[in-house]
């Protein structure tokens, strides 16, 4: 990189929302030698001194903006994502938005309209699974075409809520703006995308038949590409044992991702479990051919996705992963899941911005 | 870091054939014996894989005396026979002739499914993954063609080498596909594979950091070896009808892999030991060998429990890295 040669260049870095994502990403970015966190936002920092050790602590983002920056994390509740990286795209930072790129289409279409009137910004969403060693090492063998082509993809991505599940923020509507699958399911469809492509074919089954919110707790989609790729989906705040899998279907062979290394580890060992098709010789193999399972002991997704960033940033190269036309499309396919699904489009619970939302997807199939 | 576990229905007489492996054991037994009379042996300063000067004697084999490092545990012989004299052992050997002729003839089809080409589909997915895998390729110590055949039809290698072939290349590798070469120039070669070749290295460091100059920045290597921190070899020791000296001269442990690997100037990218025979081994001692004795929660598994249990065990060890058979891929660290 550039700034290795010999530079002392530091990305000076403010961060809104130090929930769970925003402890991560300071974590990470304190660590970077390039990157130098320097004010910090939050509602839990009402008490807190003004300036702790050098870095500017305060419960309004606005004073976070007034700070000398050069980039700004943004890892707020979805209401105010939108409004969080449009005004720092105003002050001409370079932004990180965590995923969802906020709580519905209207959210996303500002952050692009924004981001428009600066293409020398580099924004990036966090669609943090891509960076994960299984994730990484199946679509290397995706590209090699050892396994042959794409026929089907399964996923299942699910957690179970827990107590007071229905009393956070994400089980709000009028702060989510979605459920499980605009909270969770929305990776998934990240990763169907990167595997597969851009899914045009949509239907689905959207409930919410657990929690008492008015917001979907279960998602069930199938959708297909141009190419006749088939992607089935289940995202489910009702999965009482958490739950990652992904399943890809080639001509030649067969991958499973299972588990991905989280924090807890609840979604147990990340895998990867790679088996060639044996049916040339079906009396030997009787469907239960050589099965190779890697198992990956580190999580360094979080590094990756934070030096990539960095990377592009310092040495003026193009965002590859998570950016803007990223955002926009998985958004839309969240959007088109949930207008699938007649009964849920009309559910009184499903609320106004679900509604215009749809709407407008019926009337605008093209990035803007 | 990458562990890979493998399931399949590997059996050991589908590669070692009962009456071929003990001919052939018989023959080295007799080679080694008229090797060890006329050969001067070197005692070891220091553990050939941590570096450690302190070992305690361990066990005997063949007239060959192992010791255990007292840091990483790994069991190493010495005194030992040094590099040339062991290059003239393969030469010579009868057992090393009846070998590649007859047994490993006899296995070939088994052991192209089984380990050559898992072996070429390792090396070409790891490589691709870490975009090595347009360049030189380098194989030592070739023993089988069926590897490097299967590499050069589905990989995209630019050329690919051999150096130091363990046997006849022309004997068995008949194609000119693979050029032999006496030396490989410095940061010139993308991926290195060397498979049960450490263990039979005077030294084995030695040999690691030679790899370290022939690689490129960011080129890998690929290794296969016996570890002594496996179930079968740490249970049966000497009584393993597999431990063969001088072919199995340095038996690392796991600590002691992982030591020699960074001393060599590499990075680990993956261990695993997706070994299928430990806990078929063990039972076949049982069987052969009446002072051969387990802990009795394992010989219970072993001698009373049915073949999902050893299939479960013999999942564990793989999971846990506790197989004695080990893969290692490694990156070249530049300092």
């Amino acid at each position: 990189m550039k700034y290795l040669e010999g530079q002392e260049m530091k990305l000076k870095v403010g961060i809104v929302g130090l929930g769970k994502m925003g402890i991560i990403r300071r974590r990470v970015l304190e660590d970077h030698p390039h990157a130098d966190v320097v004010a910090v936002c939050d509602p839990t920092l009402e008490n807190q001194k003004n300036r702790e050790g050098g870095v500017l602590q305060t419960t309004d983002y606005q004073e976070v903006l007034q700070e000398d920056l050069d980039v700004l994390f943004a890892c707020t509740p979805n209401n105010v994502t939108a409004e969080v990286v449009v005004a720092g795209i105003k002050k001409g930072l370079h932004v990180f938005c965590e995923k969802p790129p906020g709580r519905d289409l209207t959210d996303t279409r500002a952050i692009l309209e924004a981001a428009s009137h600066k293409p020398e910004l580099k924004i990036k969403f966090g669609f943090n699974h891509r960076y994960h060693d299984n994730v990484i090492q199946a679509h290397a063998l995706l590209q090699s075409e050892r396994l042959g082509k794409l026929l089907w993809m399964r996923g299942v991505y699910g957690k179970s809520g827990g107590v007071g599940f229905e009393e956070g923020w994400r089980s709000d509507r009028r702060t989510a703006g979605g459920g499980i699958l605009l909270d969770q399911g929305i990776h998934m469809l990240d990763l169907f995308r990167l595997f597969g492509g851009e899914f045009h074919d949509v239907r689905s089954m959207v409930t919410n038949s657990y929690w008492p919110i008015e917001i979907e707790d279960n998602a069930f989609a199938l959708l297909r590409n141009q190419e006749g790729v088939v992607a089935v989906l289940h995202s489910s705040s009702t999965h009482w044992k958490h739950t990652f899998l992904l399943d890809l279907c080639f001509t030649e062979g067969h991958l499973a991702l299972e588990g991905i290394l989280s924090s807890t580890g609840s979604y147990g060992p990340e895998m990867l479990i790679v088996s060639r098709r044996q049916f040339e010789d079906e009396t030997f193999a009787l469907g239960k051919p050589r099965q190779e399972v890697v198992y990956f002991d580190t999580d360094r997704s979080w590094e990756r996705e934070i030096q990539e960033f960095v990377d592009c940033i310092v040495n003026d190269k193009p965002i590859e992963v998570g950016t803007l036309d990223d955002a926009w499309r998985t958004m839309e396919l969240v959007y088109k899941i949930y207008a699938a699904d007649e009964l849920w489009r009309h559910a009184s619970a499903a609320g106004e911005e679900l509604k215009r939302s749809t709407d407008r997807l019926r009337g605008q199939e093209e990035t803007p | 870091m990458r562990r890979v576990v493998v399931q399949d229905d590997l059996r050991e007489a589908q590669i070692r054939p009962d009456s071929g492996f003990n001919t052939y054991i018989e023959l080295l037994e007799r080679d080694l014996k008229d090797f060890l009379t006329d050969t001067i042996l070197v005692d070891l300063d220091v553990c050939p894989a941590c570096g450690h000067p302190d070992a305690n004697p361990d066990f005997e084999k063949m007239g060959i005396r192992y010791m255990k490092c007292v840091q990483c545990r790994t069991c190493y012989a010495s005194p030992r026979p040094e590099m040339e004299a062991l290059d003239q052992f393969y030469a010579e050997s009868e057992a090393i002739q009846y070998w590649n002729s007859s047994v490993a003839q006899r296995t070939a089809s088994a052991r192209k499914q089984y380990i050559f080409s898992p072996r070429a589909t390792w090396v070409l997915e790891t490589a691709g993954v870490h975009q090595q895998e347009d360049g030189h390729l380098v194989d030592f110590y070739t023993k089988y063609p069926a590897y490097l055949e299967e590499v050069k039809a589905k990989g995209s290698f630019s050329k690919i080498f051999i150096r130091k072939p363990a046997v006849s290349v022309a004997d068995l590798i008949p194609s000119e596909s693979f050029e032999v070469v006496d030396s490989i120039e410095d940061g010139t070669v993308s991926v290195v594979s060397a498979f049960e070749v450490i263990e039979r290295l005077f030294d084995p460091l030695a040999f690691l950091q030679h790899i370290h100059r022939i690689l490129r920045p960011g080129g890998l290597i690929f290794l296969t070896t016996l570890s002594i921190s496996g179930f079968d070899l740490s249970v049966l020791r000497e009584k393993a009808r597999n431990l063969l000296p001088p072919t199995h001269l340095t038996l690392p442990s796991y600590e002691g892999i992982h030591t020699l690997i960074e001393r060599g100037g590499f990075s680990l990218v993956e261990f695993s030991t997706p070994g299928q025979l430990d806990v078929a081994l063990v039972l076949d001692a049982l069987q052969r060998d009446p002072d051969v004795t387990l802990p009795p929660v394992i010989d219970s598994a072993l001698r009373r429990r049915g073949e999902s249990v050893h299939e479960d065990l013999q999942d564990f060890l793989q999971k846990a890295n506790l197989s004695s058979h080990v893969w290692v891929a490694a990156q070249k660290v530049v300092s």
